[in-house]
């Protein structure tokens, strides 16, 4: 009776192990414990963002997509008759005072039609002069495309970007950036 | 009594089994770590460089030394010092019986220099023919009194310096396993002309040439891998465009002309493609252009602002700026578009990406409000950011030498803009350019 017992024992015993040990198998990943590799190194992951001061966050600033027709042959002059504006910080958006100027100067454009402007973006000195190429060229067309929004014909509206390299005041002061932070406009010849 | 005796053997059999299990992943693990290479930079701290002696050098023919001897080691002792590897000995602290070399390299009292613990010793021998100089250089290993290198050259004397730099590089060569950087040279803008024209001088800022001549605004030169020729953007045409220039100034040729920006180009270390901000399809886009050909390739699909593109160092993943996630910052792609990720993380718009030419880290710059614009460096996935500079004002526009020790970079800590070189560490800061005007936008060649 005992012994029949002990075999029944044993025999379950054994089977489990086989259950688990081919559980194991079955999921490709048994080795015996002393053979398993490390676990491979987590792949970095950035910290979450806690900054100490609030970092201004600009919403991106889209611009749409309509092409400007190739110039390169224009001679321009400055069109002193069509106001420059200006702009925030790090940003290409129109302003609320650079709205009132813009309708004005559109009003104006749209007077002379069949001549080509030319509508310069500028930025101040903070930034590297090639992020500040990409940034004044955006404000050019933010500026562009308002026009656009307020009946300008596209096609007489062309954009050239000089990013920092063409300061209208060389101050190092917030007056002075104030001031860079702009787009001018030119009339083709 | 033998079952006890059974019980006791198989317990202490098993004790030992579960013993081995324990302690053989140990070893097994040790082992595996122990077979990987082990990586030494040399961080240039007094006690590890290697104090040399650089003597002036004497005429073959045993004639009085001139200033062409003295002139040759004050060049080779400059390009030593600023590697960072060497402590160049001062003429006061040689033998003190010392005058001058003989001119017979068997001849070098090596005690001597052992007396005054000199680890190593350059012996230079020349010859003045007409305009043309021969050079005859020796490194000597002072304690063993053996020759490391000996190097030749001959040339017309306008040309001595160049020679004395390529030495240098030698016996940089000889101690680190890596070519020094004295005979690279430095491209950079400067306004001094009344415009913004692109320059070159050597590494260390002696023989400054201008190198272009668009009298317009003319910037961000990148030197192609073999050092012949560079990319640069020019408005002499009335709009941004690409240029390339053969490294002597001749044919300057537009390669890009797209309308809007063709701005911030990188050369790739592989020779064949030049990185570029074009705005052609609406906005400032990165593509990749062949240097061969026309051929572009758009890399960045994003309205924000993508730009300021820097290959890594085996040309397959490119760092650029973009502000796409609010403000601008570094992130780095693949070449084929894939692994896009963002790797600045610590708060500042930044800008300027720079891969280093080992791979390893990338420089860049970080709006610091208060101190102005800080050069960083960070490893190439962006961890443990370093500040590197802390005066005041705008330090940007990082580029390393091509053995990645140094990094040239612009800065307005003397009031106007000018180029400066540091060590990778931020150490031992030199101003090397001494035009009027703002200078700055370096890039460093081969």
């Amino acid at each position: 009776m005992r012994k029949r017992s002990l075999c029944w024992i044993v025999t379950a015993t054994v089977l489990t192990v086989m259950v688990l040990v081919s559980a194991g198998c079955a999921r490709g990943a048994w080795q015996p414990w002393w053979r398993k590799k490390p676990a491979p190194t987590p792949t970095y992951t950035p910290p979450p963002q806690r900054p100490t001061r609030v970092e201004p966050v600009a919403p991106i600033e889209t611009t749409q997509l309509t092409q400007e027709i190739d110039v390169r042959e224009e001679v321009f002059e400055p069109a002193t008759d069509l106001q420059m504006i200006h702009f925030e910080f790090d940003r290409s958006r129109i302003t609320e005072e650079a709205r009132v100027m813009l309708q004005e100067n559109a009003e104006i454009i749209k007077e002379n039609p069949g001549v080509l402007i030319q509508i310069e973006g500028h930025c101040d000195e903070r930034g590297t002069n090639e992020y500040n190429l990409a940034l004044g060229l955006r404000r050019a067309r933010s500026t562009r495309d308002y026009l656009i929004s307020l009946g300008v014909d596209p096609s007489r509206l062309v954009t050239i970007s000089y990013g920092e390299e063409e300061p209208l005041d060389p101050g190092h002061n917030e007056v002075a950036w104030a001031r860079n932070r702009r787009a001018e406009f030119n009339r083709a010849q | 009594m033998v079952s006890k005796a059974v019980t006791a053997v198989g317990t202490l059999l098993v004790l030992v089994a579960g013993a081995w299990l324990v302690v053989a992943p140990v070893r097994a693990a040790a082992a595996e770590t122990a077979g990987g290479e082990i990586w030494v930079e040399i961080k240039g701290r007094l006690s590890q460089r290697v104090r040399i002696a650089v003597p002036d050098f004497v005429p073959e023919s045993r004639r009085a030394v001139t200033t062409v001897g003295r002139y040759v080691a004050d060049v080779i002792e400059y390009d030593l010092d600023f590697s960072g590897y060497f402590e160049v000995m001062d003429r006061l602290q040689y033998p003190p019986d010392f005058t001058v070399l003989d001119p017979n390299p068997r001849r070098v009292d090596f005690g001597r220099w052992s007396e005054v613990r000199a680890r190593d010793l350059v012996h230079g021998v020349y010859n003045v023919r007409g305009d043309q100089i021969e050079l005859e250089c020796r490194l000597f290993d002072v304690q063993s009194g053996r020759q490391i290198i000996g190097k030749g050259y001959k040339g017309e004397s306008k040309i001595l310096r160049r020679m004395a730099h390529r030495f240098a590089d030698e016996v940089v060569l000889a101690h680190t396993g890596r070519l020094g950087v004295a005979h690279t040279s430095i491209a950079f803008t400067s306004t001094s002309t009344g415009n913004k024209e692109v320059f070159v001088c050597d590494y260390d800022g002696e023989n400054v040439r201008q190198l272009t001549n668009h009298a317009s605004i003319t910037l961000s030169p990148t030197w192609s891998p073999d050092a012949t020729k560079l990319a640069y953007t020019s408005y002499a045409a009335g709009n941004p465009d690409l240029y390339v220039i053969n490294a002597d100034g001749s044919s300057p040729t537009m390669v890009a002309g797209y309308h809007g920006l063709n701005t911030a180009p990188d050369w790739s270390p592989t020779g064949d493609t030049i990185a570029v901000t074009l705005s052609k399809d609406g906005n400032s886009e990165i593509y990749l252009q062949e240097a061969a050909g026309r051929r572009i390739r758009r890399l960045t699909y994003d309205e924000a602002i993508d730009t300021s593109p820097s290959f890594s160092p085996d040309g397959t993943s490119i760092a650029f700026v973009s502000d796409r996630a609010g403000s601008p910052q570094i992130w780095v792609v693949d070449i084929d578009g894939r692994n896009l990720r963002r790797i600045s993380y610590q708060g500042g718009r930044s800008f300027s990406p720079a891969w280093s030419p080992l791979g390893d880290r990338i420089a860049y710059v970080v709006d610091l409000p208060g101190e102005g614009l800080q050069v960083f460096v960070m490893d190439a996935d962006g961890r443990n950011p370093v500040q590197l500079t802390s005066v005041p004002g705008w330090n940007q526009e990082p580029a390393w030498s091509p053995n990645g020790t140094h990094i040239a970079f612009s800065s307005t800590r003397a009031g106007r803009s000018n180029v400066y070189t540091m060590r990778a560490d931020g150490s031992d800061v030199r101003r090397i350019s001494f035009l009027g005007g703002e200078n700055g936008g370096p890039a460093w060649s081969r």
